[in-house]
């Protein structure tokens, strides 16, 4: 009897997984679920679609040294461009090498950059709102941590997000996500 | 062509296993370079912030960078002792039940940098660990083999369906524009697709077609249905060389078995042949 019983609930309990798992394909299930689904038992099976990834995502930033300019606002930044350095890339996320079907650890690094990069950009095409909050989110948070990691008070740092599509000459590059500028401890 | 649900939950379990073993090693190495430390790029200062301070602090111990290096080398351990015990189950519930909570615990860590194998391979070995648990009923074995089965088959139905949705998917031009960006990309064979747009489009509706049309795999006759799994090998083996997505092959080609077995099944329950029957239960 109790053998029955405890096949009869795993049964049951592999019935409400994959149920869940075919619901948890279409977005507006996949939305609501998703944030109580901490440990990812509930698979999404999109492989690179609708839309798929066909780009990359760079962490960029520029600097000001000057701790007494105005740089609140974007016409603000404009005005004191004499005073702010180049952009640079955030290059040292980490460095490494590939090997075909054996070794390529970086896609973890890389794939970070383009998860937070999607999620601060999908918050701020929901609504005007979700951009204003796009800065207190652990996203944002992360990026920020990444550009701040060497920097140096007084100055102060924006970061950007650029998205380029091509390899070499070729490539084409667009600004998705831009920062407030945050000053170095 | 049939196999026992215990053999093809066996093998689902040994291939999670060995992507697990690779992944290890690669977490490893981004540990050796203080990817997980409070300068890199997923530091526990910053990861907790999803949590409670109450859970944070819990999870403390665990997830900081010390904590993580316990995590992945003890992964590493039980993955090989599961690899080289490979055909004595007696003792594999308790490898893998490490392997599982482990599992568990880096999905929680890592809000970032995932991708589907890591899905499937926390599928596997939940799925893998209860049958195990379970190998004295096989009803339950049998049940766990179906799940993986009918996995694989929501994975490339929802696929191949999503991609019907997608304007660069249905005009061929998606898999030429996956390949020419540095992320996923293939120098040569991006350039091999830019060259001939028509071998792009060909592969764009080849991979549509094989995915949305996968049902059709459980109601052809062997050896026709092979094409599906050769279709299938080729589609992961593609990603892996190609977007060097590694554990994409093994991870999911490893659930085939559990495919070939649901598939056996279905058989019997659309055809009711009594021979299938008799092989299924040996």
């Amino acid at each position: 009897m109790l053998e029955i019983i405890v096949i009869r609930a795993i049964e049951f309990g592999f019935a409400i997984w994959f149920a869940l798992s075919i619901a948890y394909q279409f977005s507006a299930v996949s939305e609501k679920l998703g944030p109580f689904d901490r440990f990812a038992l509930l698979p999404r099976w999109t492989f690179f679609a609708p839309n798929p990834g066909m780009q990359d995502h760079h962490l960029v930033y520029r600097e000001c040294l000057s701790g007494d300019i105005d740089l609140s606002t974007l016409q603000a930044q404009e005005a004191a461009s004499a005073n702010l350095s180049s952009w640079r890339e955030v290059t040292d996320l980490c460095p490494g090498f590939a090997i075909p079907l054996l070794w390529n650890p970086q896609r973890r690094v890389t794939k970070t950059i383009t998860d937070v990069s999607n999620s601060l950009l999908t918050m701020r095409r929901r609504s005007p709102e979700g951009a204003k909050y796009a800065h207190f989110t652990v996203e944002y948070f992360l990026l920020l941590h990444l550009t701040m990691r060497d920097a140096r008070a007084p100055a102060r740092r924006q970061f950007a997000v650029l998205r380029t599509h091509g390899f070499g000459a070729e490539r084409s590059a667009r600004a998705i996500f831009l920062s407030k500028f945050h000053l170095a401890e | 062509m049939t196999i026992a649900a215990a053999l093809a939950v066996h093998i689902a379990i040994l291939c999670v296993v060995a992507g697990i073993f690779l992944t290890s090693i690669e977490s490893l190495w981004l540990w050796s370079k203080g990817c997980y430390d409070t300068g890199g790029i997923w530091p526990w200062a910053i990861a907790r912030e999803v949590y409670s301070e109450r859970i944070g602090d819990v999870l403390s111990p665990v997830m900081s960078n010390g904590g993580m290096l316990v995590v992945m080398a003890a992964r590493l351990g039980f993955a090989a002792a599961l690899l080289a015990g490979y055909g004595n189950w007696t003792y594999a519930p308790i490898p893998l039940g490490l392997l599982v909570a482990t599992q568990l615990l880096l999905q929680a860590r890592m809000h970032w940098g995932g991708e589907g194998a890591d899905q499937m391979t926390s599928i596997v070995l939940v799925t893998g660990l209860v049958a195990e648990i379970c190998r004295g009923l096989p009803a339950v074995v049998d049940s766990a083999a179906l799940f993986v089965g009918g996995q694989i088959t929501i994975s490339y139905l929802a696929s191949g369906t999503a991609k019907l949705f997608g304007p660069l998917w249905r005009s061929g031009r998606a898999l030429p524009m996956i390949m020419n960006h540095h992320t996923y990309g293939h120098v040569w064979f991006g350039a091999f697709l830019a060259r001939y747009p028509l071998v792009g489009k060909a592969l764009c509706y080849g991979i549509i077609g094989f995915q949305v049309t996968f049902l059709v795999f459980y109601v052809l006759p062997m050896p026709y249905a092979l094409v599906y799994l050769a279709g299938g090998i080729l589609f992961h083996a593609g990603i892996a060389y190609f977007m060097r997505l590694n554990l994409f092959l093994v991870t999911f080609v490893g659930t085939y078995p559990c495919l070939i077995y649901t598939r056996e099944c279905v058989r019997v329950f659309l055809f009711h042949s009594p021979h299938l029957l008799r092989m299924l239960h040996g």
